[in-house]
């Protein structure tokens, strides 16, 4: 394996770069905190030549986002960067990309969600997205934004999937905190990562043929066309599982795919949660099983499509009794998500959740350690009452904090 | 470059878990925050007065009586609104939230307002 | 007391408290200041994103004085607009309304809904903070963002002169519609006290506020550059007030468009031909708003009219 370059760079940094390694052909954005500075550095990138793309700096998201629609049409790779209210604001161009099979990178700097006006770290505003379509990875640190932004094109240009990606980062944990990385040269890069050859259906030029977006499509093919896009979706798993595992062959570093399980082996609590918080739960997993308690942790790497055979089986084998799933929103998504996965296991554990680190309330490792405790109090006991739903909100408590 | 700071020793972490002896304000960090330098204080939330001494250590305006010609120019200009009236006719700043710009010891037109840049 | 700040003096009535968190130099802190006396406490106010930045954070609330709900970027037009009828509704006919909108807000990501207010005729004021780019997301550029001005997606510098908002609203049959500067405070608080006027709603208000943050002066300057905007022509100030149109006349000379580009560090790039490029702007815009008002006024019978009162 050839020498890359050891350096410090915060997230915006990484994902910038990775986006410029990956030679993206067009960006259309408009600028929001915390992800502004990606916007702005291959703003940079062009004007001093390192980079070869199209740019638009955008009157608003969704203008920017329907940019990036005509670009993937034209048959660009395309990238994107935006947070909270601004991914709110092109929620409306977000389905339309799905249906048209349009694939592309977009990263989003996780930031809470008005009112009250917060702006600090939180995960609504991706998890509200859900249902869009989309595809939907989680990063834990600097060095997984890069990695996963060079994986993701390779996984959305597939030609089973072309479904298009968010790369979802921690805004502030993750796109403002320096980390020591792995800087892939751009040979690397190319080796692993192809230009975008879209098929002949795939776009549009002067004189070729395809449509898009036929207009006024009345009920006779619309569901077959969800159909072919659901079935595009489910690829994804298998494709995200495979890419992980050809990025390792090539870089040496990975992911573990779908879902990366960390000393689950006869765990009694397992914790599953998604994003940079895990870096602080694999932390206090590492304390507590060194003072002999059994528990282990569970991170989802690809919230979309939700990993559930993965989830079913890696439980399965832990026989956990309790878990405890953790989040960055205050409904329940991740929750509902997990406990909806676990019902086909015979002897499934109990599930509780938590929404922490609401609007970047700052989540430490002795929070993660008091959580573990109260799932250890509650596993087993009919203490928690049946028929409700688990979730709870964290909030300042004496000495406990959230 | 930044440097990774260890607050505490993996086992005497372990030490305090097995004790039961959690204190509430140790954090170790493995990846350090870097703020990437306060567009302005303001920015940071902190109050005027905590901000200004912080980052602005130093600075401040003074009005020398004896100098002001009752203008109302730096009560005019005063982007925050610190400068008051005050007895007869005079103005003073109140120096609990002024953030010390020197707008109002530019704008004066008998230089009655020293700037003074710490 | 100077005789011209004698009128804004009367009004002891502060609305904007200090302890908002805007930054040090702000030159919309002084717009927004001036602009409240002279609406006075009967007022709702909607606020845009760098406006925010003076109504404080939480839990410090510097514009407790007066409501104001906050809306979303790009939402302000539509929110005016509710709130006006919702007024009328509630027979509150006689509260002003007032929107401080950024450039950004105004011109661009919210464009399409201060289009619809206007057009819709709602008796709002709608006064735009124009700092000349996305300052409160850290100084990307706007379509307000001057020529040859250096911000953190134009690193080389923007390339087209800025969108002129006065005469885009102008063209929506607005009653009136004027620009000021915050180097002359005098001349916001006559401005915003006619635009007070119902019969002047909708009216449309544009002023230039420095942002040293992202324009890099010196924060102590930011007053001389608004001034050093108005006296080198690059920021004409008028006024066209329900079929009368005038030029607002300043004290000073005319002064160079050197001097102005030097105080400021986002154009410490800029060469010769730049200059020149900038002085053939200044002076097309002021033809340009020669020719249009010509066009709305029924107080100029010919170009020669509005050269007499020309600035610069």
């Amino acid at each position: 394996m050839s020498k890359s370059d050891r350096t410090y760079m915060r997230g915006n940094q990484a994902a910038a770069e990775a986006a410029r390694l990956a030679r993206i052909e067009f960006m259309g954005a408009y600028p929001i905190p915390p992800s502004s500075e990606i916007m702005e550095s291959i703003r940079t990138f062009i004007m001093e030549g390192r980079l070869k793309a199209g740019f638009i700096e955008a009157d608003g998201e969704k203008s920017a986002q329907m940019a990036c629609f005509a670009a993937v049409c034209s048959g660009c790779r395309t990238f994107n960067a935006t947070s909270a209210q601004g991914l709110l604001y092109m929620h409306e161009s977000l389905p339309m990309m799905v249906g048209n099979r349009m694939p592309m990178v977009m990263i989003v700097g996780n930031r809470s969600v008005f009112a009250p006006h917060g702006m600090l770290n939180d995960q609504t505003d991706s998890i509200m997205q859900r249902d869009t379509g989309w595809l939907q990875l989680y990063c834990e640190t600097v060095q997984e934004i890069l990695d996963t932004v060079i994986q993701g094109y390779k996984i959305v240009e597939n030609p089973a999937v072309k479904i298009p990606l968010m790369v979802c980062a921690d805004g502030y944990w993750l796109t403002h905190s320096l980390e020591n990385i792995t800087l892939p040269t751009q040979k690397q890069v190319d080796a692993f990562l192809p230009p975008y050859r879209p098929g002949e259906t795939d776009y549009i030029s002067p004189g070729g043929l395809s449509l898009f977006t036929s207009f006024g499509l009345m009920d006779n093919w619309f569901s077959e066309f969800k159909y072919q896009e659901r079935a595009a979706i489910s690829n994804a798993l298998k494709v995200i599982e495979e890419v992980d595992a050809e990025f390792a062959s090539y870089f040496g570093r990975s992911y573990s795919g779908l879902l990366d399980a960390y000393r689950t082996e006869g765990a009694e609590v397992v914790i599953v949660g998604m994003g940079s918080i895990m870096a602080t739960v694999r932390y206090a997993v590492d304390i507590m099983r060194s003072a002999g308690r059994k528990v282990g942790m569970v991170k989802i790497r690809s919230f979309r499509p939700f990993p559930q055979e993965k989830l079913l089986s890696v439980i399965g084998a832990s026989k956990a009794r309790m878990l405890v799933v953790l989040e960055k929103t205050h409904f329940g998504a991740l929750f509902d998500e997990v406990r909806s996965a676990l019902y086909d296991l015979d002897d499934h554990p109990r599930i509780m959740g938590y929404g922490v680190g609401l609007n970047g309330r700052n989540v430490e490792p002795y929070n993660i350690i008091d959580l573990f405790e109260q799932a250890f109090v509650h596993s087993g006991k009919a203490s928690l009452p049946k028929g409700s739903r688990l979730y709870f909100i964290r909030t300042k408590d004496k000495g406990v904090g959230g | 470059m930044a440097e990774i700071k260890v607050v505490r020793k993996f086992d005497e972490v372990v030490d305090m878990v097995r004790k039961r002896q959690y204190s509430y304000h140790w954090r170790p960090q493995y990846v350090e925050d870097l703020a990437e330098g306060p567009r302005c204080c303001a920015c940071m939330g902190v109050p005027a007065s905590e901000g200004a001494d912080f980052i602005m250590k130093g600075y401040g305006v003074t009005i020398v009586k004896e100098k002001c010609v009752k203008c109302g120019a730096c009560w005019v200009y005063c982007p925050l609104g610190v400068v008051r009236e005050a007895e007869d006719g005079y103005f003073e700043i109140d120096h609990e939230y002024c953030r010390p710009c020197g707008i109002c010891a530019h704008e004066c037109p008998a230089g009655a307002i020293e700037f003074n840049k710490g | 007391m100077q005789k011209r700040f004698r009128e804004i003096f009367q009004v002891k009535d502060e609305l904007m408290l200090a302890g908002g968190r805007s930054c040090i130099g702000c030159g919309g802190g002084i717009l927004t200041r001036m602009a409240l006396k002279a609406v006075g406490r009967n007022t709702l106010l909607s606020s845009g994103s760098c406006g925010t930045n003076t109504t404080g954070m939480f839990p410090v609330g510097a514009m407790s004085t007066l409501p104001v709900p906050v809306s979303i970027l790009g939402g302000a037009g539509a929110a005016l607009s509710g709130m006006e009828v919702a007024a009328r509704t509630k027979g509150l006919e006689d509260a002003n309304i007032l929107g401080i909108l950024g450039d950004g807000d105004a011109g661009d990501i919210g464009f399409g809904n201060l289009s619809g207010c206007f057009e819709r005729g709602h008796k709002v004021i709608v006064i735009v903070q124009d700092n000349q780019g996305y300052a409160a997301t850290g100084g990307q550029r706007s379509g307000t963002t001057q020529i040859k001005a250096w911000t953190r997606s134009t690193p080389e510098g923007k390339s087209r002169p800025p969108k002129y908002l006065p005469l885009i609203m102008l063209a929506h049959d607005a009653p009136y519609v004027a620009t000021c500067s915050v180097a002359y405070p005098e001349d916001i608080f006559a401005k915003v006290k006619k635009a007070t006027r119902k019969e002047n709603q909708p009216a449309f208000i544009h002023c230039i506020t420095p942002c040293p943050t992202n324009w890099k002066n010196e924060p102590s300057m930011s007053v001389e550059v608004a001034r050093q905007a108005v006296t080198c022509g690059i920021w004409p100030l008028w006024e066209y007030e329900r079929g009368k149109f005038t030029r607002t006349r300043v004290p000073g000379k005319p002064t160079p468009i050197e001097d102005y580009v030097r105080l400021q560090g986002r154009f410490k790039h800029v060469t010769e031909e730049d200059v020149e490029e900038m002085r053939s702007y200044i002076k097309s815009l002021n033809e340009k708003i020669d020719r249009f008002l010509y066009a709305y006024s029924e107080n100029l019978d010919s170009g020669a009219e509005s050269n007499k009162k020309r600035r610069a």
